[in-house]
């Protein structure tokens, strides 16, 4: 498990003539810490974290939101169409997105979306996958929890507001996290859809720096290590945060 | 926890104006040829996928900006291997850029599509001159007409460790090396105990650009008809060459077999001293130099029945969809000239096409590095054809032939058969 | 599937029972609204577009020609993609149920209150978050034949390692294996986020009745988690029969753009025989078949998992 990211690391500080051995050299002989200052100089790294930040928030704030709104109504209220229209929603996961990219990059170029955060934003919103699993985890909430409510009045989203979501925090936040780092790692779309080197993400700006004849692996590595530093920090944090969650969910119950 | 939720939601309404300020603000740049005018300057995208390059693309951008108050070039870089699945989708979606970097084997698959601008027209309206780049690489990006203004090529050398020849007391590659020659010093160079090989004369991968196509030249064997329909990769010349790489690695054992070169990068072997000598395109000599530093050098390739190379290089293609043709015709004669080959000589990338400008290149580092340049005269262009599937028979055999799951006689044949199929269909 | 609100609405009186039907029903239509349109912008259409393609002969230039269904027919024909069918398959079913069960057990074993837990969590999710390429450089030198970790272990063992990487008859299993390591990490967040759902006041009810720690395990655990399995499971078998990206690092094309050989042979699978299709050789049209074809047989075996659900799958 730790061995590619160790491996990542190592390689990140070591020199071009290390990084071609073989068999490889897993300690540098003689550490280089030159290839991160490098990447500064030859990418705009800053504007490239700020731009994947701001797309993994926009894509995953709405997402969780929209995802729990549409999971509720999937698993707990009663409407003509629910069950096959949820289908539906399941069935997009199983189309290859590989034959959607033409048509999707056409829908861009229609929108005049092309290289700006719309394009890397909104179609990353809506999400099947994320319905689908908040969906799993509101079926499998009691439904005593909901009934003293329609008794006192309540209406539909007071419920799904006050009283379930606080109790699929844990799912809630799993899909956070998988929002955000799919968002992060996401490469080709934000390709395709963006032109300018203002507007590139991490793994698209990190991806440039593999050359077309050669490429200089601890270059790559360094770049790579930097962008995966926040997601490891995001990923305790939340960690935290998911525990707490249950401590408050179970009062709750 | 109730305020919590409302400045929650407080927070995504004001991101979701944010993003939407921020796209209308910092968007529209560069959307392909339909972006708007720049003040009265027309815009010009132009594309590369190298970023080994950037920093003399952008030199190239600024210098023609400067020139001339008409044109606004916007130079970008996109993304290496997926270069082309990018171009793809977006030409596809009549979009894409005015100006992109092209190379031999894509340039059939786009331009049957009708993607790509016909020059000739321009040509002779403005009485331009081809004939200062290498016929091969003009005829590259050929098709009843000519679509690619020749950026730079490379070809193919034998690069070898002059320590590893030393300590064995083989005399150096010379440019009168044949292929027994090339035989004889790497059985000698081939170093070992029992079983196991600690050191290889050569090492001879299944590459078609950089040693099954050189090989098959030097033996007299065309990689591909004149007319771009037949290969004969099955003729007794064809085989012979396929035996004598199969030879090294299975028979004389001096160069590691194809299982050995698909688990270790052969170019890291050379680098890492561990085999004596490799032949490598033009843009090896920087990392190799990188590495090895003065242990290595370059000489021609070996020659058989004949002196032969394999000559490919990337050209600039123009958007048949663009918006602005005369705009973006200009940017292209300019990308032609002296001054442009000049500015990629000196940052030592690349071999620019135009006739007498690579000296810069040459002299870049402590090398032989003049058998390249030279050996573009009697080098033969990388073979292409309009069936897109052809070479995926070829490196399926190959493949194979290389694994030893076939004969170099059987696999030969077999990609002739299937190649020559799918060739003549698409006549 | 049950509905939650059956038997309060049986109660009501008829007239009283139809208007909150359609409360309810504008209710369902709101929450389930943004999704939807979002959905049916950016995917659905796009998801039709590529269902009428399917019917062309598109190349990606500008005459679109519709050849009926002669690019179904030419799959029956197309030895290449019946054989990654074949692939796919084999793939599924060896990688599926063994990312699962390990997942599921390193998920319980991670729920118990012990030292470092957030560390071993983290380092089962390291591979989520490292770049593939530093992935794939390590895993090709753990398999490489002849100098390689795994064979080395093997060889201290007495026993002589294959070539994992480059021998036909290994190189799927080798994929497999990195698919299974890679798989665990995502299902164990999805499967601890369940676990941690469980109020805890079941498990307080059930330390009364004096249960012990494994009928705990199969009367409260399991029940409750069977929702988050039936999801890791869905979703990991669409996940196993799209699988490309994995496929493409170990063996990707060979030089001269096109993949081949006994490897690829070996290893192409369904979505890279699309993938090769539509951006190697640009037959856009036969590529969108190929995904459709794929769709139906998920489609099919999601829809078998949908019914069976009922079976095993406890919702409350």
């Amino acid at each position: 498990m730790l061995l590619p990211f160790c491996w990542m690391i190592t390689t990140s500080i070591k020199t071009y003539a290390d990084s071609v051995q073989i068999p490889p050299v897993w300690i540098p002989t003689h550490p280089d810490f030159s290839w991160y200052g490098k990447i500064f100089e030859q990418v705009p790294f800053g504007r490239y974290y700020m731009n994947t930040i701001m797309v993994a928030v926009g894509r995953t704030v709405p997402q969780v939101i929209f995802c729990s709104m549409a999971a509720y109504g999937f698993s707990r209220l009663r409407f003509p169409g629910r069950n096959v229209i949820f289908i539906g929603v399941l069935a997009i996961l199983m189309v290859p997105s590989q034959v959607l990219l033409i048509p999707q990059y056409y829908e861009m170029v229609r929108f005049h979306w092309v290289d700006t955060y719309r394009a890397l934003i909104v179609p990353g919103i809506f999400s099947a996958y994320g319905t689908f699993l908040l969906r799993q985890f509101f079926m499998s909430l009691p439904k005593e929890l909901e009934e003293a409510a329609i008794i006192d009045g309540c209406n539909p989203w007071t419920i799904f507001w006050r009283i379930l979501l606080p109790l699929t925090v844990p799912a809630l936040s799993a899909l956070t996290f998988f929002a955000v780092l799919w968002s992060w790692n996401d490469f080709i779309w934000p390709l395709v859809v963006t032109n300018d080197d203002s507007m590139k993400v991490l793994s698209v700006g990190i991806n440039s720096l593999q050359g077309v004849y050669v490429s200089k692996q601890p270059l790559l590595m360094a770049g790579a290590a930097m962008a995966t530093v926040p997601l490891l920090i995001f990923f305790l944090v939340l960690q935290k945060f998911v525990i707490k969650g249950i401590t408050f969910s179970g009062i709750k119950g | 926890m109730k305020r919590n939720r409302t400045a929650l939601l407080v927070l995504v309404i004001l991101f979701a104006i944010g993003a939407a300020a921020c796209s209308s603000g910092g968007g529209n740049n560069g959307e392909g040829s339909s972006g708007g005018s720049n003040g009265k300057k027309v815009d010009v995208v132009w594309w590369f996928p190298a970023k080994e390059q950037e920093a003399a693309m952008k030199q190239i951008a600024d210098n023609f900006n400067k020139k001339q108050d008409k044109i606004n070039l916007k130079v970008q870089l996109n993304a290496g291997a997926d270069y082309y699945t990018k171009l793809q989708t977006t030409l596809a979606a009549k979009n894409g850029p005015d100006i992109m970097w092209m190379n031999g084997p894509n340039f059939p698959k786009f331009q049957s599509k009708g993607f790509l601008l016909k020059y000739d027209e321009l040509i002779e309206r403005d009485g331009f001159s081809m004939a200062d780049f290498p016929d091969a690489l003009v005829k590259l990006y050929s098709k009843d007409g000519v679509y690619g203004m020749p950026k730079d090529y490379d070809t193919i050398g034998l690069f070898y460790n002059k320590e590893l020849f030393d300590k064995a007391g083989v005399p150096y590659p010379t440019e009168k090396w044949t292929w027994e020659d090339l035989r004889n010093a790497a059985k000698k160079l081939t170093i070992g105990s029992g079983d196991k090989t600690t050191q290889w004369g050569i090492a001879v991968p299944a590459s078609t650009q950089e040693v099954i196509y050189p090989f098959f030249v030097q033996n007299g064997v065309k990689p591909m008809s004149d007319d771009r329909t037949s290969l004969q990769y099955d003729s007794p010349e064809g085989i012979e060459a396929i035996q004598f790489l199969y030879d090294l690695m299975y028979k004389d054992k001096s160069s590691p077999d194809g299982q050995y070169m698909t688990d270790n990068d052969p170019t890291q072997l050379f680098q890492s001293g561990k085999v004596a000598m490799i032949m490598n395109g033009s843009w090896m000599a920087k990392p190799y130099y990188d590495v090895l530093k003065d242990k290595v050098d370059v000489q021609f390739m070996p020659i058989e029945k004949t002196k032969g190379n394999i000559i490919h290089g990337v050209a600039w293609v123009a958007n048949a969809n663009t918006k602005h043709k005369d705009e973006t015709w200009e940017v292209i004669k300019y990308l032609g000239s002296k001054e442009v080959a000049m500015l990629q000589a000196d940052s030592g990338t690349v071999i620019p096409a135009l006739k007498g400008t690579q000296d810069a290149w040459v002299k870049a580092l402590p090398m032989n590095l003049k058998i390249f340049t030279e050996s573009a005269e009697f080098a033969t262009p990388y073979p292409t054809a309009f069936d897109p599937e052809w070479e995926t028979t070829v490196a399926t055999h190959l493949t194979n032939i290389w694994l030893n799951k076939e004969s170099p006689a059987d696999g030969m044949k077999k990609v002739t058969e299937e190649a020559n199929a799918l060739l003549s269909a698409a006549k | 599937m049950r509905l939650a609100s059956e038997t309060r609405l049986s109660l009501t009186r008829p007239a009283v029972k139809s208007r909150m039907r359609l409360k309810e029903m504008l209710w369902g239509y709101f929450f389930i609204g943004p999704v939807v349109i979002g959905l049916l912008i950016f995917t659905i259409i796009p998801i039709v577009a590529s269902l009428v393609l399917s019917f062309t002969s598109w190349d990606g230039s500008s005459d679109v020609k519709f050849i009926g269904f002669a690019n179904f027919a030419d799959m029956f024909a197309d030895n290449i993609y019946l054989k990654s069918l074949r692939v796919t398959t084999i793939y599924t079913v060896v990688t599926v149920p063994c990312t699962i069960i390990l997942s599921v057990i390193i998920a319980v074993l991670l729920n118990r209150k012990m030292r470092g837990r957030d560390a071993y969590r983290l380092i089962f999710f390291l591979p989520s978050v490292t770049m593939p390429v530093a992935i794939a450089v390590v895993w090709k030198w753990m398999y490489n034949g002849s100098n390689g970790l795994i064979n080395y272990l093997l060889s201290l063992v007495g026993v002589d390692g294959p070539n994992w990487i480059t021998d036909e008859r290994f190189i799927l299993l080798s994929v497999m294996i990195i698919a299974v390591w890679g798989g665990i990490g995502y299902n164990m967040i999805i499967l601890l986020s369940g676990l941690q759902g469980i109020p805890d006041s079941y498990y307080e009810a059930a330390a009364i009745d004096g249960a012990t720690g494994w009928s705990r395990f199969i009367h409260i655990t399991m029940p409750l988690l069977t929702p988050a399995i039936f999801f890791v499971m869905v979703t990991s078998l669409i996940g196993a029969f799209q699988v490309f990206d994995l496929v493409f690092m170990l063996t990707p094309p060979s030089n001269g753009g096109g993949a081949g050989g006994v490897l690829q042979d070996a290893t192409r699978t369904a979505v890279y025989s699309i993938y090769q299709n539509g951006f190697t050789w640009f037959k856009i049209g036969y590529a969108s078949a190929q995904a459709w074809v794929l769709f139906v047989i998920i489609f099919l075996i999601t829809m078998v998992q949908m019914y069976l659900q009922k079976r095993w799958v406890h919702y409350e």
